[in-house]
């Protein structure tokens, strides 16, 4: 074999350990005295950029709001925002850099649930708070008690559509179609499930589809020969935008109504499947035209930034910054990672834009301690649904 | 003293995982390798990476067998599940082959996605924990029993085969038995590297097990050096890490990723090991030009 | 049932037209050209931003995003495959480059219109459903159908009549003895490019008005899996093998939703592809020991 193979391996070796020295951190921060560093770590690109980019929004949007009202206890709030570019082993490298490098306080994210299985135990070995925004597949939390989900899992939000639902359409056989392959959604399939049966109503079809799949006209043909009186969905917003589309063109009646979890509260669904889109209902932690001043504050300062309605992604971002900071501000501290997680656990009433009630807590198991709130799409809008 | 291995302490703690990975990703490529080495282009290896990666986690999980009797486990299931594979697909040639690879591939996606005891699209957690020095000391034997490969009449054998399969063949060389073993060879490498996957991170799923990684993992390969040993894991540390180094790009990341990767496929074809000897050759020749005396100069 | 007649024939059309992409260059240089899917997609990228953001009628865009994408085609091969071809680098090394070509096509686009998915407004095709015996069927629906089965006619014929098919046969045949033949092998290769992607860029705007919200960086994803399969099936050196290849991948997909469960079509649909190619190695329509690489 040929040695200058070796060193020519061994030079390049070299290279790539000087270059992962100098090369860090990377990530941007504002030095300065009194500062406390809050990690962010979403798919700001990649396949779930979607949710990533509205998350960054969001936070960002909080964590300068608080900055221009004076910080935490007067320290400068430093957001370190990573890109996980949807990438499970980027996910476990930001949060090493941030831990150890960047001595983050705590870390906001991650993005997808199946990222946070395998991120969040570092964090919990490292002693470190984690609060999820956009985490709702079961078992985020039991993962260790340094991890908090603030955002409501499907099993608390599909429970209170359904039933809803049912008060007003009365319906008695449904329809399932849901993505098999990332526990978001099949999370959804277990849930209407065990509702479907709670409520004795007949499942006559369930259909099955990849996430990134476009073309639904298969499977719905296959539903909407089964004849159901609803169509329970299980599908993030792009897929979501296409079923109801698709299911509408292929001639869907619309009394028959789509029922969806998470993944149908964003105005992306209404302006992607525009008329398609009346009447579909859905469980939602955010509510864009809920009356709080918080939220309407919220609404008009991020269409002034970013020029676009915030989603419900956005919303809850914005929150998990300000839970962060009310944890951080209650612990009196910027940099003790325990007293920060014992505050967090602590904290009782701080007021949020999701939720039906206007303010938050974490609940005994650091979950989500707030309600959710149901609603339907009618003439272009989101309106309540009670 | 303390300030130096206090900030390697630091570094190490940072970078823990992209060095972990770094190492996992070289050796995957070399399964990916000694399939190039005779010549068949196999897509295959994330199928027998989430082999050996399922079976860890049960046997983890499940059972308290100890680690390295899983990694025999895994890496031998693998091996036997990429020999099976081999024989059907021998008689095709080139591409075909290699797309009936990412057929299996999909297929593999596919049933691990709907097989119950591996928890099914949500994936499996995982307790046990593999450590940086198991992954580089695996990873340097298997280096070394293949540069030795490379060098003997084996390897030589497999490189004959590559080059002209044909007149291997009439050279009196099982052609058929070397291409099985590279099959079997290339699934217990990547079965070996899913074992240790899943005990280095806490959870598995079938959406790592697809396509885009057997991708990655020829990239690594041909970046490298799709020629020797050493290439594989070459290519595999420093793509592995060059998201990590473009981090200060933010939204260029990707387009000057690939831009990168495509300079290195236009212009060294011998992959990065190259580079070196290409350098000093480009220098030589320069220096050669300086020296000619003025006469013979034009 | 009809509808799922009409489903099918879609899906066909669409995989149809971006398969003969892979299929023609493949003929002329034995390589895959792995940025296809890529192209697909900027092809309707083009034509929706032609529509949406400079007002242009669809009649016009359509041809727009065709000649977009085979100019990228033209470009990919000037600088990504034809360089690596001159120094006889065999099918490996060119595939990795159009692999990262790719890559930087998604990510240039990525870069430029976002993570959003965008659709065709609904005005550029009425929108009044035509029922057909118990179908369901929109008038975009038979233009795709319509024009696929159009090109694929016209594509047979001047490969077969015209003096560019008779070249592009001919390099795709031997490339050296066309080459004595004084053909200009690299012009037409070139060609071939403009021609295979022209027709993916076709699939993509079809695909964008088949499908609203469905345009977006990463949609060749997908179809670049099913394209392989449909002319590894069908036979990489043959039209018909082509659309039999494509209607055989599609029926399997549809029968496989409606019969077995949609959670393992794509398994169906690449299980159709292993026990073709072990009976038949090179394809069901593929002429029999032609392709040797």
């Amino acid at each position: 074999m040929n040695f200058r193979h070796v060193r020519g391996a061994a030079l390049a070796l070299g290279v790539t350990a000087c270059l992962t020295a100098v090369g860090q951190p990377a990530l941007v921060s504002h030095a300065g005295g009194g500062t406390v560093s809050v990690g962010l770590v979403a798919d700001i690109t990649g396949a779930s950029s979607v949710y990533g980019v509205s998350i960054r929004d969001g936070a960002q949007l909080a964590a300068d709001q608080l900055n221009k009202a004076g910080g935490i206890r007067g320290n400068h709030l430093n957001l370190i925002v990573g890109d996980s570019a949807t990438s499970k082993s980027q996910v476990v490298n930001l949060y090493q850099q941030m831990i150890n490098s960047n001595h983050v306080i705590g870390i906001i994210g991650p993005t997808l649930s199946s990222e946070a299985f395998v991120v969040d135990p570092i964090a919990q070995q490292a002693g470190v708070p984690v609060i999820a925004t956009s985490n709702t597949a079961a078992g985020i939390s039991k993962m260790g008690n340094y991890i908090f989900r603030m955002s409501l899992g499907e099993g608390d939000v599909i429970p209170l559509t359904i039933k809803t639902a049912l008060s007003h359409l009365h319906f008695k056989k449904v329809a399932i179609l849901y993505g098999n392959d990332n526990a978001f959604t099949i999370g959804d399939n277990t849930v209407f499930a065990a509702v479907a049966k709670q409520f004795h109503l007949t499942v006559v079809d369930t259909e099955t589809f990849a996430t990134g799949d476009k073309n639904f006209k298969v499977q719905l043909t296959k539903i909407k020969g089964a004849k159901p009186d609803a169509i329970l969905v299980g599908a993030l917003a792009p897929e979501a935008v296409l079923i109801l589309n698709q299911g509408r063109q292929l001639g869907i009646p619309t009394s028959v109504h789509f029922i969806g979890g998470n993944g149908f509260n964003s105005p992306a669904v209404i302006s992607g499947a525009g008329a398609n889109a009346e009447g579909a209902i859905e469980g939602t932690a955010w509510f864009p035209t809920g009356k709080s001043a918080l939220n309407q504050h919220f609404i008009s300062a991020y269409k002034a930034r970013y020029g676009k309605a915030p989603d419900q992604f956005a919303a809850q971002a914005y929150d998990g910054v300000n839970i962060m900071a009310a944890g951080i501000k209650a612990a009196n501290t910027t940099s003790d990672r325990s007293a920060l997680r014992a505050a967090l656990t602590k904290l009782k009433n701080v007021p949020v834009v999701t939720g039906a009630s206007g303010t938050f807590s974490f609940t005994p198991t650091r979950d989500a301690g707030e309600l959710g709130t149901v609603q339907i799409i009618q003439h272009g809008q989101f309106v309540q649904y009670t | 003293m303390g300030g130096l291995s206090g900030a390697l302490n630091t570094w190490y703690a940072a970078n823990n995982n992209l060095i972990n990975d770094s190492g996992l990703n070289a050796i995957l490529a070399l399964s990916v390798f000694v399939m190039l080495a005779c010549g068949l282009l196999s897509l295959a290896s994330p199928a027998y990476m989430a082999i050996g990666a399922y079976t860890a986690a049960l046997l983890s999980n499940n059972t308290g067998v100890p680690f390295p009797a899983q990694m025999a486990v895994g890496a031998l299931l693998a091996g036997v599940v990429a020999f099976v594979l081999g024989l059907p697909l021998l008689r095709l040639r080139g591409v075909y082959l290699a797309i009936c690879t990412v057929g299996f591939v999909a297929i593999t996606q596919i049933f691990f996605n709907t097989w119950t005891p591996g928890g099914g699209g949500n994936g499996i957690s995982i307790s046990a924990a593999t450590t940086t020095w198991q992954i580089y000391l695996i990873l340097a034997i298997l280096c070394f029993l293949l540069w030795r490969l490379e060098g003997s009449a084996l390897g030589r054998s497999l490189a004959a085969i590559r080059l002209d399969e044909e007149a291997a063949r009439s050279l009196g060389i099982d052609t058929v038995a070397f291409k099985l073993g590279a099959f079997a060879l290339s699934g217990i490498l990547a079965g070996l590297m899913g074992v240790l996957y899943a005990r280095l991170h806490y959870y598995i799923d079938p959406s790592t097990f697809g396509f885009d990684t057997a991708l990655s993992a020829l990239t690594y390969v041909v970046v490298g050096g799709s020629l020797t040993t050493l290439g594989s894991p070459l290519g595999a540390i420093l793509i592995t890490a060059l998201p990590e180094w473009l981090r200060a790009l933010n939204d260029y990341r990707t387009v000057v990723n690939g831009l990168i990767l495509l300079a290195v496929i236009l212009f060294l074809p011998g992959g990065l090991v190259e580079l070196p000897s290409r350098l000093r050759r480009l220098i030589g020749a320069g220096a050669r030009r300086l020296r000619r005396s003025p006469e013979t100069r034009g | 049932m009809l509808q799922q007649v009409f489903n099918t024939l879609i899906n066909a059309s669409i995989y149809a037209l971006f398969a003969m992409g892979y299929a023609l260059v493949f003929g002329v240089l034995d390589i895959l050209n792995l940025a296809h899917g890529a192209i697909f997609m900027l092809g309707a990228f083009t034509a929706v931003q032609a529509v949406l953001g400079w007002h242009w009628p669809l009649v016009l865009a359509i041809p727009l995003g065709m000649v977009v994408g085979g100019a990228v085609g033209v470009v990919l091969d000037l600088v990504a495959v034809a360089p690596l071809q001159a120094r006889g680098s065999g099918f490996l090394t060119p595939l990795i480059s159009t692999i990262a070509a790719g890559i930087v096509f998604e990510n240039i686009s990525l870069g430029l219109f976002g993570p959003d998915a965008y659709s065709f407004p609904t005005s550029v095709f009425p929108q009044t459903p035509i029922t057909i015996g118990g179908a369901v069927v929109q008038p975009v629906d038979l233009f795709v159908i319509g024009l696929t089965v159009c090109l694929m006619v016209g594509l047979t014929a001047m490969l077969r009549y015209s003096t560019l098919g008779k070249a592009i046969r001919a390099v795709a045949a031997n490339r050296l003895a066309a080459q004595l033949l004084g053909i200009n092998v690299a012009r037409v290769v070139a060609i071939t490019f403009f021609l295979a992607s022209a027709l993916g860029a076709l699939a993509g705007i079809f695909y964008g008005l088949e499908l609203q919200d469905s345009i977006s960086f990463n949609m060749g994803g997908s179809v670049q899996l099913r394209g392989l399969a449909v002319i590894v099936v069908g036979g990489m050196d043959s039209i018909p093998g082509v659309m039999l290849g494509a209607l055989a991948l599609a029926s399997s997909e549809t029968i496989g939703i409606t019969e077995i469960g949609s959670s393992y079509t794509d398994a169906i649909a690449f299980g159709l592809l292993f026990l073709i190619l072990i009976v038949r190695p090179s394809g069901i329509l593929g002429r029999r020991g032609s392709r040797v690489v």
